[in-house]
């Protein structure tokens, strides 16, 4: 069997499966399949009108040489107010002044190879664009160190492709999250502080002694899909091969082969990739650390951020990135009996379906009896052992199911989740729950309410238990509590037993907008029940 | 129009099944020939197949799932296309990425493939697909059923590319060993 044998096979999986990876919405289809049209269109008429089209079956069936026109490198004047605030900004870090410009000189000289003309990527993947006599296609995503060119022609047999090796076995042994260090880490000066990105993911891979075999740190900035754009740093004690695609090669109108630019600062050399509206990277050896530097959609500004921090102060392998500092994530999952899918999963009676949920999260899982929900599964992620995020999907019409997602926030992680989704839509504050146990004020938990809608889904957060049981100072009385939240509307204060894991924060997260909002709110009342 | 509804349609072989069809999913469908494809005329042309298709079809099917159904539909249509393509490579990068990674998957021992062992195969990938949780079944599917590009799935998952790749990875080396465990040789 052969890869395209065995990816006609999975054509034949389980609708369901299908349906549930479908495209968001099918209107935002229709938006990118308009856009596409509209972007071949427009390929197609400037082919036609340079008359490099051969074929007029396929953009992608032309005859087409590159080209680089250095004349278009550098925007001095852009570049020089940049590197202006770079300078001042660099110097409040006590970094050398000299040494700043040799950074800014090199990355001015590094980035204005990227400016060789911006492109429009369209949602086939690709694009054509003119770059004054010359055409060149390039891939969208395909690999953010490089662009993808080719010469096509009737009888090209592909061979213009250098195609990256597949990975054949795996390079490290298992790797730690860093996803929820990104506040102690940027307190303990390990990674740059990019204020504009608002998501932050880190992963370090290890060999089998526990050595380091890399580390790779995305920045995510933007809030939708569309919006988005990703810078990434990677960081080994070797070169590693960018294996997500085809890297093809840049040739310039003789068919030579174009290498990419290399400059060298402080007798490093630094390799550049890509163009300004492309996927590009830099990347380097420095203090015996190689590194990758890479982004389809940042701007120069951007990444040149992280450059000048990275060449100042480098990736603490040792103590930062140690797999003891990072989280190892499992997971675990049951199903209801009954229910016929995920063949090899542990099955529990319905009954026991919720009381198999970790306590602290079945709390803030409807109850679904009272709803007349089925269960269906639940899927647990562990965190360093213990539960981290529960998942549960119920069926509550015919081949209609909602999925619950309930998130543990460490209070001492970076941000309460919340804030990050405020961006999505309107906050509304629900109410407040106190707790009591044998008479006395045993705990506080403020339900931070916060409801919000977007992406077809729901949040509400709220919080449970702080420290030790205290929600407030120990002298507060339910008195002191129910006047200080007097003015808010729809606050009220219950009562009941607390037997919540202090210092944590969940959130419950809809994935699914089928659910109308009635529907939600009244799933929502058997929460708050829990409560009572 | 419900999916119940435009099944009727089809069922009292009124032809505004068609075009409510097209409506409805002609989004979805192109979306799918194009990831294959790569190339606005083929994909159009299998979209219009797949809505002949259905038309022949229904009855005497009567599909559970409109949407997965009509999408099979097409898939299959533009593989048929792809490989009737004098070069698969041209425009069709992103694909050959795809055949190449899943090409992981395969232990390369002969064996003769007929209609029973496509089957077994189909039921071991599902089986697979099962034990996986949500957001990591969703990324094989969107990646290697929809051919959806590493970015695009990676974006609608709100997960980085290299976390997308590792997950990838590391679920096209389970697959493999499913399959070994289930004694199919591939």
């Amino acid at each position: 069997m052969t890869g395209e044998k065995l990816f006609e096979s999975i054509g034949g999986i389980d609708d369901r499966y299908i349906e549930e990876a479908a495209e968001e919405n099918i209107e935002q289809a229709k938006v990118n399949n308009s856009e596409a049209e509209s972007q071949a269109e427009k390929n197609a008429a400037e082919s036609m009108n340079a008359g490099k089209i051969a074929s007029g079956d396929s953009v992608c069936s032309e005859n087409i040489n590159i080209n680089i026109d250095e004349k278009s490198l550098g925007k001095a004047d852009g570049i020089k107010s940049v590197m202006g605030k770079k300078a001042r900004t660099s110097r409040l870090a006590n970094i050398a002044a000299c040494l700043v410009c040799l950074i800014f000189a090199a990355s001015i000289g590094i980035f204005s190879i990227f400016e060789n003309g911006a492109g429009e990527i369209n949602e086939n993947g690709y694009s054509f664009m003119k770059n004054g006599s010359y055409d060149y296609l390039f891939a969208d995503g395909a690999d953010q160190a490089a662009i993808m060119f080719s010469q096509f022609g009737e009888d090209s047999d592909g061979s213009d492709y250098k195609t990256s090796d597949s990975i054949a076995e795996c390079p490290y042994e298992y790797s730690r999250s860093f996803d929820e260090k990104r506040k102690k880490l940027e307190s303990e000066k390990k990674i740059p502080i990019l204020e504009d990105y608002q998501k932050f993911f880190g992963t370090a891979a290890y060999l089998e002694d526990d050595s380091m075999y890399s580390v790779t740190l995305n920045w995510w900035s933007g809030s939708t899909s569309e919006q988005q754009s990703n810078i990434e740093l990677m960081a080994a004690y070797h070169e590693i091969e960018d294996i997500n695609c085809c890297v093809a090669e840049m040739r310039d109108e003789n068919g030579n082969i174009i290498k990419p630019k290399e400059t060298v600062v402080n007798g490093i050399t630094i390799k550049s990739e890509g163009g300004n509206g492309l996927p590009r990277s830099l990347s380097f050896y420095k203090d015996g650390i190689w590194y990758r530097l890479s982004s389809a959609d940042d701007s120069n500004d951007d990444l040149g951020k992280v450059l000048d921090w990275v060449w100042n102060n480098g990736i603490d392998f040792k103590n930062a990135f140690a797999a003891e500092n990072g989280d190892k994530m499992e997971y675990d999952s049951f199903k209801a009996e009954g229910v016929e899918e995920y063949y090899n999963w542990r099955t529990v009676k319905s009954s026991e379906f919720y009381d198999e949920i970790p306590i602290n999260f079945k709390v803030c899982m409807p109850k679904f009896n009272e709803l007349g929900w089925k269960p269906i599964k639940c899927d647990i992620t562990l965190k360093n052992g213990e539960p981290d995020a529960v998942e549960c999907t119920y069926e509550y019409g015919k081949d209609q199911r909602t999925i619950w997602t309930v998130r543990r926030i460490d209070s001492s992680a970076d941000e309460l989740e919340a804030d990050k989704y405020a961006e999505l839509g309107e906050l509304r504050e629900l109410m407040f729950y106190g707790a009591k146990q044998n008479g006395k004020i045993t705990s506080g938990y403020e339900r931070l309410a916060k409801a919000v809608t977007g992406d077809g889904g729901i949040v509400v957060g709220f919080s449970i238990g702080k420290d030790d049981g205290y929600c407030f100072a120990e002298d507060r009385t339910e008195a002191d509590w129910k006047d200080s939240f007097k003015s808010t509307e729809g606050m009220e204060v219950h009562e009941g037993d607390s037997d919540y894991r202090p210092n944590c924060y969940y959130y419950v997260t809809l994935t699914t907008g089928r659910l109308t909002t009635e529907q939600i709110w009244q799933a929502m009342e058997t929460v708050y029940s829990n409560w009572k | 129009m419900t999916d119940y509804e435009i099944i009727n349609l089809y069922n009292e072989r009124n032809q505004e099944a068609v075009s409510a069809t097209q409506q409805k999913y002609g989004a979805y469908c192109m979306k799918i020939a194009v990831n294959i494809l790569s190339n606005r005329q083929d994909s159009e042309e299998c979209v219009n197949d797949t809505y002949l298709r259905a038309w022949n079809s229904i009855p005497p099917q009567f599909p559970e799932i409109l949407k997965a159904f009509l999408g099979k539909i097409t898939r299959n249509l533009s593989i048929d296309v792809m490989r009737k393509r004098k070069s698969r490579k041209r425009g069709a990068g992103e694909i050959e990425l795809i055949f190449e990674e899943l090409e992981e998957c395969i232990s390369g021992e002969d064996q003769i493939e007929n209609a029973v062992m496509q089957a077994e195969i189909v039921e071991a990938i599902n089986e697979f697909l099962a034990g996986l949780p949500y957001e990591q079944r969703k990324l094989f599917v969107k990646r290697y059923w929809y051919a959806e590009s590493l970015a695009s799935a990676a974006a609608s998952l709100g997960m980085s590319e290299s976390k997308a790749a590792s997950a990838l990875f590391r679920m096209r080396k389970r697959l493999r060993g499913h399959f070994n465990e289930r004694g199919i040789s591939i």
